[in-house]
C-alpha cells in the first residue's frame, strides 16, 4: 500500500476542511447512521468531491476513528490530528490512484491508514521531555474533557434511564465508566463474575441505545413538524 | 475475525470495556471498520458510555464510594516514588524519567552519562536480556518497550528481585499515548547483580498487570 508522506497541515487545505468545529456543527453523530454501501459509485463520488458523499464519509468514519484513536491516544489534540491526517491520506490515495481495487473494503483501508498514522504518532512521541520537579500538575484533558458524543439532550435521556436502574447497576456503571476502576475489583465488591459484569453492561447499553434512538427520532419529528 | 466470531465472543462489549489485548483490539477494529453491524454497535455503545459518564460527572458519588474517585498520590507529581522497602535510601534521587537521547547531563552528577539504546520487550518466554551496569556510575538506564492495550494517564513500574522483594517502585509520569518507550534512570545501588522483573500497571488500577519484563543485572567487565 502506498501512502502519502506525512505533511498534513500543508495538504489539508487542498481538501474540504474537516476541522473539529465544522465536524461538530455539521457531522455531529446521531445514534443511528444511515448505512451506505461502499461501492465503486461511492468511491467515485468521493474522488469527485461530492459534498454528500464526503459528509457521509467524514461522519461515518470520523466517529469510528475517534473511538479507535482515543483508546490509544490521551490528548484530544493528538486524536483530532490523527483523524484529520487519516482523512487527508485516504482521500489523497483515492484521488491519486483513481479508486480502490476492492471498493467494498473502504473501511479496512481507512483502518489501515489510521494504523500507520498511529504508529507515526507513537514514534514521534517517544522523544520525551524531562519535566522539572516543580512543574504544575497538568490537566488531564483526555480523561475529563467531554467527548463530542455528549449532548445536553442525550444526557437528559440517559439521566432518566439511569434513575430507573437499580442502585447496584447504577453504582457498577459509575465505577466502571467514570472511576475506571479495575474490573476484577468491581466483580469482587458486587460478587459477580466477569462474564456477568459484561452481561449487565450489555443490557444497560442496549437500554441506553433504545432510549437515545427514540429520543432522536422524536426530536427529528418535532423538528420536521416545526419546519 | 468474522461477524459470527465477533458476536459469539461479545467482541463489542469487550472492545468498549477495553478487555482486549492489543492484538485482539486490532483484529476487531479491522473487522468493525468493514462490518456495518458491529460498527453501529460500537458507535452506539460509545455514545451511550460517554453520555453515562457525562451524567455521572454531574452527579455526586454516593458516600460509600466517594473516596475512591480521588486517589491521592496517583497524579503526576508523584512520579518519583520512594521504594516501599528501602526507606533508608529515600533521600537519594532514586529514579528519573529521562529524555530519550544518547547523552544527558544529570543534575548532581559530575560526568555526563552515555545512555543505552537497548530496549527491553515484555516477557515472551525467551532468555532474559543481560544489562551490564557500570558501578562507577550512581545511575544506569533501562528502556522498556510499552504497548498497553489502552492509553492510561500514567503507569506504575514495580521492580522485584529474584526473591520477589520489591526493590523500587516508580511512576512513569504522564503519558499521552498507549505505545511508547519508557526510559528510566535507576540507582545502581538498588540493583546488585541478579535476576529482576519489572511489572507494569496502570496507576489508576494497581491490581491490573499490563506487562512484565525480565532482565538480569551484571557488573560491567564481569562475565558469568
Ligand atoms: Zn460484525
Amino acid at each position: 500500500m502506498i501512502l502519502a508522506s506525512r505533511s498534513c497541515s500543508a495538504r489539508t487545505s487542498s481538501y474540504r476542511s474537516f476541522t473539529p468545529s465544522l465536524y461538530d456543527r455539521v457531522y455531529r453523530v446521531s445514534v443511528n447512521l444511515d448505512r451506505h454501501t461502499f461501492d465503486r459509485g461511492y468511491i467515485e463520488r468521493l474522488i469527485q468531491g461530492d459534498a454528500e458523499a464526503e459528509r457521509h464519509f467524514a461522519r461515518y468514519f470520523g466517529d469510528l476513528l475517534v473511538i479507535k484513536l482515543r483508546a490509544r491516544l490521551r490528548s484530544p489534540q493528538l486524536i483530532e490530528d490523527a483523524r484529520q491526517e487519516t482523512f487527508v491520506r485516504v482521500l489523497h490515495v483515492l484521488r491519486n490512484k483513481g479508486g480502490l481495487e476492492y471498493p467494498e473494503r473502504l473501511g479496512a483501508f481507512v483502518n489501515a491508514v489510521c494504523e500507520n498514522v498511529l504508529l507515526e504518532t507513537f514514534r514521534s512521541g517517544s522523544r520525551l521531555q524531562q519535566l522539572p520537579e516543580d512543574a504544575p500538575e497538568p490537566v488531564d484533558q483526555g480523561a475529563s474533557a467531554e467527548s463530542e458524543f455528549v449532548t445536553r439532550e442525550r444526557k437528559a435521556l440517559v439521566r432518566n434511564l439511569l434513575s430507573k436502574l437499580s442502585d447496584t447497576d447504577r453504582e457498577i456503571l459509575r465505577q466502571l465508566f467514570l472511576e475506571e476502576r479495575d474490573k476484577d475489583e468491581i466483580c469482587r465488591e458486587f460478587r459477580i463474575d466477569r462474564d456477568y459484569l459484561r452481561v449487565r453492561v450489555h443490557r444497560a447499553l442496549a437500554r441506553c441505545r433504545v432510549v437515545l434512538d427514540k429520543g432522536e427520532q422524536t426530536a427529528a419529528l418535532t423538528n420536521a413538524a416545526g419546519q | 475475525m468474522d461477524h459470527k466470531t465477533a458476536e459469539q465472543n461479545s467482541a463489542v462489549e469487550k472492545y468498549l470495556l477495553n478487555e482486549f489485548t492489543t492484538g485482539e483490539r486490532q483484529e476487531f477494529e479491522a473487522h468493525f471498520f468493514d462490518c456495518p453491524i458491529c460498527a453501529d454497535l460500537v458507535r452506539q455503545g460509545a455514545i451511550s458510555i460517554d453520555n453515562i459518564k457525562g451524567v455521572f460527572r454531574e452527579t455526586p458519588a454516593r458516600g460509600a464510594v466517594a473516596g475512591r474517585t480521588a486517589r491521592p498520590g496517583s497524579r503526576w507529581f508523584s512520579w518519583v516514588r520512594a521504594p516501599v522497602l528501602v526507606p533508608s535510601l529515600a533521600a537519594l534521587v532514586l529514579a528519573a524519567v529521562v529524555s530519550y537521547q544518547n547523552l544527558v547531563s544529570i543534575p548532581r552528577l559530575e560526568r555526563p552519562l552515555v545512555l543505552s539504546s537497548a530496549v527491553l520487550s515484555s516477557v515472551s518466554r525467551g532468555v532474559a536480556p543481560v544489562i551490564r551496569v557500570d558501578r562507577k556510575q550512581a545511575l544506569f538506564n533501562l528502556n522498556f518497550e510499552v504497548d498497553s492495550p489502552q492509553a492510561y494517564p500514567s503507569y506504575q513500574c514495580e521492580f522485584r528481585n529474584q526473591v520477589n522483594n520489591i526493590v523500587l517502585s516508580v511512576n512513569s509520569g504522564e503519558k499521552k499515548v498507549a505505545s511508547f518507550t519508557l526510559n528510566l534512570l535507576l540507582p545502581a545501588k538498588l540493583f546488585p547483580p541478579g535476576a529482576y522483573e519489572m511489572v507494569l500497571r496502570p496507576d489508576s488500577s494497581p491490581n491490573l498487570e499490563l506487562r512484565r519484563y525480565d532482565f538480569v543485572i551484571q557488573n560491567q567487565g564481569e562475565d558469568h
